[in-house]
């Protein structure tokens, strides 16, 4: 009699645990036991339990006390909790098409709101379905993709991508909006190419990040690794190959090629930024830090707006022009603007998300 | 397990975008199981809860370190288990607690018996058996019955070997098929 091996290795079956070898051994010896068939059916019948629904209830109201204990604490969580719906598909239409179906499964990340766009071409070669895919962080959030040609993009707050639905297929276009660090899988077929308002950027494959917020003065490519070919918009012959650690900037219809003098970050005034040699300030978001060097407030308080989701006003028109270098990592905008306070005379106040700086 | 890969995801969207959504789903999941577990240690649901807030509020807070962390469904268990020790020492009953001294708690089994091969009275049965297991014996058939761990993550979060897992799984088995046996003479079918 060997119960004590039968249990054993029954217990490794219904846990999952078994080998090909294990459970071969289990058969056999089975085949040796028949009083043992009916309990072990028996047990492999009750073995699978279904959580009762009751108790995922029961989790949202200990996750609410959790919240509110959390904020207690002055942890800043739960504070936009009404943006915290699951993501939204929204499809629109230009014919009846009856096959039109609901896309299914985004990732839905922080206060990200995916929509999915199929639209039905009308008329000639309409075979084919162009489909516009875009995703979208609102400010304060960001998120990351993976496209179906195996890039990743990881989105900034504030930002919008779109790609077409046939994307991977015959082409790697994308548009973005705002500032996104793209680490491009590589095709030597297609050429992956993102279109912003002033500046196209041709790759095969690589890593660099792109900023082209509408609003600010430059739009901005920064490649890490592997090479990236730019043109303005305005004068798309005109091309600049770029190489790694180096940066381009577009304003307005003129091309610039600036080195990138290393390190860049370099800390002068706050204290509680830790040095770290290898820190870019182009892709720092995706530590999530803000990171700024001789920067001025008008400029600071942009990218602030979009990093923690407020809108920062000057009454006092010559706080504009105040220059801050630094980081800010873990820090919430009281605490930031505190940081703030400690190189540069100025005051706030803090309306919900809506903050004024003066004297 | 299918969870697996939802948990990694949890994981790194927490980790990077401090993404409230994932941190609920995470909460979620594993609140009762962690909930649970806690009661075994602590014995007051009151402080359980309190231990398995502690440990989420932590979580939440060294977030940008979460991408270290290899297995954070072992992490979350072994983090129960130190919080509530704590709780004990602070209390002053107890500094240490073995496993032979844990109160297991089990989930109600939610199950149908209509779509079982045994009678409600049957199960009761199995599940009184269940109940009556030694400690040490009810938490490893629990936490693979009913939390899904693996072996090594059991070994791990209750600093025992895989081979007693092997040797108290096969306990807890043989027992309720002795029940079933012992039933099944009774009620010829």
């Amino acid at each position: 009699m060997n119960n004590k091996r039968i249990w054993e290795l029954i217990g490794r079956k219904l846990a999952g645990e078994a080998s090909a070898e294990e459970l071969q051994e289990l058969e056999g010896l089975l085949r040796a036991s028949p009083d043992l068939h009916f309990p072990v059916e028996a047990i492999a019948d009750i073995w699978k339990t279904t959580p009762d629904p009751a108790e995922r209830v029961e989790g949202e109201h200990a996750h609410a006390r959790l919240i509110s204990r959390m904020q207690e604490k002055g942890i800043a969580i739960g504070l936009q909790a009404e943006e915290q719906q699951p993501a939204i598909f929204q499809l629109e239409t230009r014919t009846r098409s009856p096959w039109l179906r609901y896309l299914a499964a985004a990732v839905m990340v922080g206060l990200l709101v995916t929509t999915a766009i199929w639209w039905w071409w009308p008329g000639g070669k309409a075979a084919h379905s162009p489909a516009i895919s875009e995703v979208t962080t609102r400010n304060g959030s960001r998120t990351s993709i993976q496209l179906p040609d195996g890039s990743h993009v990881w989105l900034n707050a504030g930002s919008k991508l779109t790609y077409s639905k046939d994307f991977g297929n015959n082409n790697r276009e994308v548009t973005l909006s705002g500032e996104a660090f793209f680490d491009i899988a590589k095709n030597a077929d297609y050429a992956f190419i993102i279109h912003t308002a002033r500046m196209d950027v041709r790759v095969l494959g690589t890593r660099f990040n792109l900023r082209a917020y509408p609003g600010d003065k430059m739009t901005e490519a920064t490649l890490l690794q592997g090479s990236i070919e730019a043109s303005s918009t305005s004068r798309p012959g005109e091309r600049i190959i770029l190489k790694p650690m180096e940066k381009i900037l577009v304003s307005d219809d003129s091309l610039h090629t600036v080195k990138r003098n290393d390190p860049v970050v370099a800390v002068k005034h706050l204290t509680y930024y830790a040095e770290k040699e290898d820190a870019i300030v182009e892709t720092s978001w995706m530590e999530n830090k803000l990171v700024f060097q001789d920067e001025s407030f008008a400029s600071l308080a942009a990218r602030m707006e979009r990093w923690y989701g407020v809108t920062i006003r000057f009454a006092d028109k010559r706080k504009e022009e105040i220059r801050f270098t630094g980081v800010f990592a873990q820090e919430n905008i009281q605490q930031a603007l505190q940081a703030l306070q400690m190189t540069a005379v100025f005051n706030f106040t803090i309306h919900g998300t809506e903050i004024i700086i003066n004297q | 397990m299918f969870h697996v890969n939802e948990i990694k995801e949890w994981q790194r969207r927490i980790g990077l975008y401090d993404d409230e959504v994932a941190y609920r789903e995470l909460f979620l999941h594993f609140y009762k199981p962690l909930l649970r577990f806690a009661t075994s240690f602590v014995k007051s649901a009151e402080t359980a809860e309190e231990v398995v807030s502690d440990v989420f509020i932590s979580l939440w807070e060294r977030r940008q370190q979460l991408e270290n962390v290899n297995n954070l469904q072992v992490y979350l268990y072994v983090s129960i288990k130190n919080t509530s020790l704590k709780y004990l020492l602070k209390q002053k009953k107890q500094s240490a607690i073995t496993i032979d001294e844990l109160s297991v708690e089990l989930a109600s089994p939610h199950q149908n018996p209509e779509q079982l091969l045994l009678t409600a009275e049957m199960l009761a049965r199995i599940e009184t058996a269940i109940e009556g297991l030694p400690p040490r014996c009810k938490i490893i058939f629990k936490l693979i019955r009913e939390d899904g761990l693996k072996y090594k993550e059991i070994a791990e979060i209750l600093n025992v070997s895989v081979k007693t897992i092997d040797n108290q799984l096969a306990v807890a088995l043989a027992k309720i098929a002795r029940v079933l046996n012992v039933q099944l003479k009774k009620s010829p079918r």
